[in-house]
């Protein structure tokens, strides 16, 4: 699941930071592990903010622990298993923090239609933020939508263009308030994307402009 | 706090069972102190599930050779030190977005600060510590 060199659009150092600090809301988790799977460059710079942490940690904290803390610990090594365990790695589509939530990979999606082939399903995490998967037709538009919260979209499969720049598989683009964006989805292929929101989605027309589905790229 | 403390060293376990084929005792208190405070006060201080990223493809890490550890240590120090010789106002936000287990806006909250201060200083400590370990 190595794309590196193909990735353009990565993950903020804020993003990183938090994810380190353990400051994000679960769906925001899952988006930056989701990434980090896919991005060596994210990875290392989530190594650093680890390191931070660490440091910091160790500088700021001391503490007594009970005196069978260090017998109880070693009882449970001596019951652990002392096989190195598999390394987790996702031979499919979907990196491994996803298939945890979807319960498998593409196939496993149990998607639910938002009408002129756009699909989408919701995933379980805490309520502070919401996770959803995207499918997106080759060719059809994400009704045009502003932002209340943060949005974060990540793509697993095919391709997605929108007035910033063009998103393609682990690519990772960051919207906020400011923003109202059309993306659509490229011709060559069905786009599937996770799409992370804490506050929901402002739609500009009352009846979404699925009409666009068809726009040319 | 000494809840905390027996959770990770606890949780830790396993890190540290897959080792104890190679290891002695001191060895592996020595390991234990090492990996607890990086990742695992952050563990578990968490309020929230945390999904991990999947590992890397060359799999679990071998023990790192003797000079492999001491560049670590010296490298920690070194990160170590620049933190203390940041700015004051740059480090205690480094601190609390860590210790404080607090977002960007809720430190905000709490200090008054503009949301935007707090990132800019942020990214300038973190130009720092970036700087410092080159």
């Amino acid at each position: 699941m190595n794309m590196t060199d193909t990735i353009k659009h990565h993950l903020t150092p804020e993003i990183l930071m938090a994810y380190s600090a353990g400051t994000l809301p679960e769906a925001f988790s899952l988006i930056v592990a989701t990434h980090v799977s896919m991005c060596d460059v994210c990875r290392a710079e989530l190594d650093s903010y680890d390191a931070v942490g660490g440091v910091v940690m160790e500088d700021a904290v001391t503490a007594d622990v009970s005196s069978d803390a260090l017998s109880s610990t070693m009882k449970l090594i001596a019951a652990s298993d002392t096989a190195p365990k598999a390394p987790r790695r996702s031979t499919g589509t979907l990196p491994s923090p996803l298939q945890d939530y979807v319960g498998g990979d593409l196939s496993a999606i149990k998607w639910k239609p938002l009408g002129m082939g756009v699909k989408q399903v919701i995933l379980s995490t805490s309520k502070a933020a919401t996770a959803r998967l995207l499918y997106i037709p080759a060719g059809a538009a994400v009704p045009d939508h502003g932002h209340q919260g943060t949005e974060m979209t990540l793509v697993l499969q095919g391709t997605f263009v929108d007035e910033e720049d063009r998103f393609a598989r682990g690519d990772v683009e960051v919207a906020n308030e400011d923003m109202e964006h059309t993306p659509i989805a490229d011709m060559g292929e069905d786009c599937i994307c996770l799409a992370v929101t804490d506050a929901p989605l402002k739609f500009n027309a009352l009846i979404p402009r699925i009409a666009q589905r068809f726009l040319r790229i | 706090m000494r809840n905390i403390l027996e959770q990770i060293i606890h949780t830790k376990h396993e890190e540290l069972a897959v080792r104890k084929a190679q290891c002695s005792l001191n060895e592996l208190i020595e390991i234990a102190n090492k990996v607890t405070p990086k990742g695992g006060f952050i563990d578990a201080l968490r309020k929230q599930r945390r999904p991990e990223p999947e590992d890397l493809p060359w799999g679990p890490e071998a023990e790192p050779d003797q000079a492999e550890a001491i560049g670590l240590k010296q490298e920690t120090e070194q990160l170590a030190f620049a933190i203390k010789e940041l700015p004051e106002k740059q480090r205690i936000l480094i601190e609390q977005a860590y210790f404080g287990d607090l977002s960007h806006s809720e430190i905000a909250e709490i200090t008054g600060l503009p949301l935007g201060t707090i990132k800019s200083r942020i990214r300038l400590a973190l130009e720092r510590l970036r700087h410092a370990m080159k």
